[in-house]
């Protein structure tokens, strides 16, 4: 059996719904024998959900409603789980029912070896015409965790189900509904070790396919500009100096053994090391 | 199928509901009159909702073509 902590504010009448979305999934992880410590409401805030985690490192943990790319909020309208204590979150399985999460802070968590972040990388939509399903949607994964399934499999399970139910409020005529439900099935990941956030920029492709995974979610923006400026300023250099061996001695000089081609191969040799020693010291962290 | 036809649809689709119903987009919270509003007056929410009912369109075409 397993702990999971839930965060469920109650400040207005989207956290009203998820609020009791998030009861139903408590009653049922309680029928099932987790031990369950719930920060509803006022106890939803930043200390006292960072003072439980810090607490119980080995409990999971829940956050139903309101969240950005880089933050779960709180009752009080600040966020209870951000960037700057993002660390707290590993080791952890971490189930959101919150907007947009796993864009950034759910990559993060990840990175920091969360076991498992649930959530959303774009914004949730639904209608209060159906929020059965989409009460059954957002538990279903946390509930078949429980029940012994993997997270790859909950997220499989999930989707087909959320599929289903797209069918079933078609046929009933709640068809903004279905397509508010198609939205979120689409928008909804998993991220665990076996698998991985993706990312459609296509430096973040390209590092992760030289590096691996592990290294290619870790570089920022200033590796591919580092790599460029490197690459061009030796290319001016080496330009530069060919450029001037010709002037002197034509052709017969340029081909002929310089101290400067050494000179940039020891350079580029040197570069070469430099990020290979970044990237295995990377690769362990 | 134009997109004041298919705007057309979606505001037939929406006062056909009842006055409780809400359409909640993130944090912001639409009843049935400021939905109708919305989608009149806002573009971007326009384009918004128009991208969901044609996005769903596709998804059900696929899944039926690929079934068959």
């Amino acid at each position: 059996m397993s702990k999971y902590i839930f965060i469920r504010p109650k400040f207005e009448q989207v956290t009203e719904i998820t609020f009791e979305e998030a009861q139903d999934a408590i009653d049922y992880l309680k029928g099932k024998g987790e031990t369950i410590i719930d920060l509803a409401v006022q106890d939803a805030v930043r200390e006292k959900v960072e003072t439980t985690l810090k607490e119980n490192p080995d409990a999971n943990v829940a956050h139903y409603d309101h969240g950005n790319e880089t933050s779960w909020i709180g009752n009080d309208e600040r966020a209870v789980v951000d960037l700057n204590n993002v660390d707290l979150l590993a080791g952890r399985e971490c189930y959101c029912d919150n907007c947009s999460s796993a864009k950034t802070l759910g990559i993060e968590a990840w990175k920091r070896k969360a076991k498992a972040y649930w959530g959303y990388k774009d914004i949730f939509y639904f209608t209060t015409d159906a929020k059965e399903e989409f009460q059954e949607f957002v538990n279903n994964g946390i509930k078949r965790h429980v029940d012994g399934y993997g997270w790859k499999e909950c997220l499989e399970i999930t989707k087909q189900l959320a599929t289903e139910l797209i069918d079933k409020l078609v046929k009933v005529g709640k068809g903004l509904a279905a397509a508010c439900l198609r939205n979120d099935r689409d928008i909804l990941v998993c991220y665990t070790e076996d698998m991985p956030p993706t990312s459609d920029c296509a430096f973040r492709k390209l590092s992760i396919k030289l590096f691996g995974l592990k290294v290619g979610w870790k570089l920022s923006k200033a590796f591919p500009v580092s790599v460029a400026l490197f690459a061009f300023g030796l290319g001016v250099l080496i330009h530069d100096y060919v450029d001037a061996l010709y002037h002197t001695g034509g052709w017969r000089q340029v081909f002929s053994l310089q101290g400067g081609y050494f000179g940039a191969l020891i350079l580029a040799i040197g570069f070469i090391l430099a990020y290979y020693e970044v990237w295995s010291a990377l690769k362990h962290v | 199928m134009k997109e004041k036809e298919v705007v057309k649809a979606i505001e037939d689709h929406v006062s056909r509901q009842n006055d409780g119903w809400k359409f909640i987009m993130g944090k912001e919270v639409l009843t049935k009159q400021a939905f109708l509003q919305k989608l009149g007056k806002d573009k971007k929410f326009r384009t918004t909702v128009i991208a969901l009912v044609y996005n769903l369109s596709i998804d059900i075409l696929t899944r039926k073509s690929s079934s068959e």
